[in-house]
């Protein structure tokens, strides 16, 4: 009893405090080792420190010996029976199961660092894989985008073709309508001899001409105004039909007409975009599309045409025309402005009395103060403009 | 007498015969003004090739509507947008945005073009029209009869009444309905339980527009004037054909033919039997005794009372 006593304070000042002399065992004698070691060096250090257990217990166990010397011997002691009966727990531990226990949890803490290492490894291989596909699909795109840009480059190769083909037409145009304005020149000559060389004469025989090509132009009889939207196939037979002679005889017209037509003419350098325009305007009426995403289409164009040309003079009160109504009715329209013009460029001051004629004959004092201000709107020109323009002109908020 | 004194002599001969046959009472009418009505023009359509379908005021400014475009008007300025489908009306609500409609649908005026107004194509059932007012009037041909739906913004309906004849012009404003069926210019005040029938007269089948003003009292355009009509007398506003709004105590006018914009203003000191003939007198009395017959103001009498009471007050 004395003895265990002793032990137990020597256990006690080893700070061994779990651990009882006698048969009461120490409870779990053997080091855990680290929880998710993911380092060989974690499991290098728990190795360590086994080593230093053990060789604490081999101390332990020797000082019991010692202090049990005196104690009589156990018969038959060896690997399992400790000589001294005092020192069987330690004994137990030195030369039981310790040392395969202790490497069985350092092996453990191996495997665990090797599994930890594969699993990281396996997740870094599926990033590395998954930026291999992000690369891959890049590389796709970029690949794309390089194919698109081929096509665009083809396109803007066909675009840049057609724009040669109609600056030959236009150059063709510009041939026939010499043709025209000789054929013009000759005509006066032969029809009026007596006042040969006069601009009256010029312009009388071009008017002439004028008449001739627009009957021979004018694909439209007098009538009722034909809906635009009546049917699809109306239309895109109206459009396809109609655009090549409406817009070259408008422009051979006006080339004809001698020196003031010709000077109109003249303004019409960049014909080639609208006869573009109105290209773009028979391929959408030659389209399969529904007459509704056609003429939605061709009101977009129609606002774009519209602030294209609002700078060019004759498009002013040409080209507005032809697009206000459709196809037909604005190309009459057209037709009466350019009476109209020429009728302008020989007589542009026309007096109020034609415009309102009770201004200057009923009672004229009455009016006077208005004059100078309906003067002024009388050479203010109908504008084609877009929806926000039109709300500002009326004052309403965007 | 040689052959140049020949010519000369002809010449005065001519130019005498010419100043003997003056023109007189009968043979023109006086188409300004009636001079009471104080007038200001304030704006002009620049292109009057082709007849206006519809006329509104909005925020004070112009819209003039044309078969395939509408203009707005503002100082120096007019702009215009086009449109495909053929315009039959235009009406503006009472915040003042635009509707058009179009053979196809009823448009709004949207942030980038007029955009097709889904609620009011479906409730929308014959011609639209309205000025400034929050719901819109719905004239709808039947046979034999014309029956008139307010409709809302929105697209509800609500039927108002049925009158026999034909729908020939309207408008819908603060004052209320002005209408010509066949021959017949009726009106309806906001509020009112009955339909009163201003006038009939084989000349308004040609009427070309028409406005409530007062209770009783409407503007009719006909082709070549443009009349008040009410109360105890119909009298000429001015002697052309317009398009005609009423908005806050002012009479817009279109003249069909000059495209001139005016704003009137006075129209209650015109209309009344004994104010006109007052007028006329005055206007008589304010001549010199040689005064030619073609003096506007004896014109404009005699618009008034005819020319033989005109001259019947001058030669006294």
């Amino acid at each position: 009893m004395v003895w265990r006593r002793i032990g137990a304070l020597i256990a006690a000042v080893l700070n061994l405090a779990l651990f009882v002399y006698g048969q009461q065992q120490i409870p779990n004698p053997y080091p855990l080792g680290p929880i998710g070691p993911t380092d060989s060096r974690e499991c290098d250090a728990f190795q360590q420190r086994v080593s230093e257990i053990k060789a604490s217990y081999d101390q332990q166990h020797e000082a019991c010996l010692s202090a049990n010397s005196r104690s009589p011997t156990v018969p038959n002691s060896g690997n399992l029976i400790c000589s001294k009966s005092a020192c069987q727990s330690l004994h137990d531990i030195v030369y039981g199961d310790f040392s395969k226990r202790a490497d069985e949890a350092v092996n453990a803490c191996r495997q665990q660092v090797q599994m930890y290492q594969h699993a990281l490894d396996s997740v870094q291989a599926a990033g590395q894989q998954q930026r291999q596909v992000i690369q891959a699909q890049g590389d796709a795109q970029i690949a794309s985008t390089n194919a698109q840009r081929n096509t665009i480059d083809q396109q803007r190769d066909q675009v840049a073709r057609q724009a040669d083909l109609n600056r030959q037409r236009a150059a063709d145009a510009d041939r026939l309508a010499e043709i025209y304005r000789q054929q013009a020149a000759d005509a006066a000559g032969r029809e009026r001899p007596e006042i040969n060389g006069s601009q009256l004469a010029s312009l009388d025989s071009a008017q002439r001409r004028l008449e001739a090509l627009r009957a021979g132009i004018n694909p439209v009889s007098a009538g009722p105004d034909v809906a635009v939207d009546q049917s699809s196939s109306d239309f895109r037979s109206l459009v396809s039909d109609a655009k090549d002679r409406i817009f070259d005889g408008l422009v051979a017209a006006l080339r004809s007409t001698g020196e003031r037509g010709a000077q109109v003419a003249d303004v019409v350098d960049n014909a080639q975009s609208l006869r573009q325009t109105w290209d773009s305007f028979a391929t959408l009426a030659k389209s399969d599309a529904s007459t509704d995403q056609q003429l939605d289409s061709i009101r977009d164009l129609a606002d774009q045409a519209n602030d294209r040309f609002n700078t060019n003079p004759v498009s002013r009160f040409l080209f507005p025309k032809l697009l206000s109504g459709g196809v037909i009715e604005p190309y009459r329209r057209a037709m009466a402005d350019l009476d109209r013009a020429m009728g302008g460029l020989t007589n542009s001051d026309v007096p109020m009395s034609e415009v309102n004629d009770f201004l200057s004959s009923d009672d004229p004092g009455r009016y006077f103060p208005f004059v100078a201000e309906l003067r002024k709107w009388t050479q203010t020109s109908i504008v084609y403009r877009t929806v926000d323009k039109f709300r500002q002109a009326l004052g309403v908020g965007q | 007498m040689t052959a140049s004194t020949i010519i000369v002599s002809i010449v005065v001969a001519v130019t005498l015969c010419r100043s003997a046959a003056a023109v007189t009472c009968s043979d023109t009418v006086f188409r300004g003004f009636d001079s009471r009505l104080k007038i200001r023009p304030i704006g002009k359509v620049p292109d009057t090739s082709e007849p206006p379908i519809g006329f509104e005021i909005v925020n004070g400014h112009a819209v003039v509507a044309f078969s395939h475009r509408v203009l707005a008007l503002d100082a120096d300025t007019v702009v215009a947008i086009p449109s495909l489908d053929p315009i039959t009306s235009i009406a503006v609500d009472g915040s003042g945005l635009l509707r058009l409609q179009t053979s196809k649908n009823v448009r709004q005026l949207g942030t980038e073009r007029f955009e097709a107004d889904s609620a009011l194509t479906k409730a929308i059932k014959g011609r639209i029209f309205g000025s400034g007012q929050d719901s819109f009037l719905d004239a709808v041909r039947l046979p034999e009869q014309t029956q008139f739906l307010l409709t809302t913004g929105g697209g509800h309906s609500l039927a108002l009444f049925r009158t026999a004849g034909d729908f020939r012009v309207g408008s819908w404003n603060a004052s209320g309905l002005a209408a010509v069926i066949d021959n017949r210019l009726i009106v309806w005040q906001k509020g009112a339980t009955q339909l009163i029938q201003l006038a009939a007269d084989k000349g308004l089948e040609e009427a070309r527009d028409v406005v409530l003003i007062e209770p009783k009292r409407a503007v009719v355009s006909l082709p070549h004037t443009t009349m008040l009509v009410g109360g105890d007398t119909k009298i000429v506003i001015v002697g052309v054909q317009t398009f005609c709004r009423w908005i806050n105590d002012v009479l817009y006018l279109l003249d069909v033919q000059s495209g001139i914009i005016w704003a009137v203003e006075g129209l209650r000191n015109i209309g009344t039997a004994q104010g006109d003939e007052n007028h006329a007198r005055t206007l008589v009395a304010s001549l010199a005794r040689d005064a030619p017959e073609s003096a506007p103001a004896f014109l404009e009498a005699a618009r008034i009372v005819g020319c033989s009471q005109a001259r019947a007050w001058k030669q006294k």
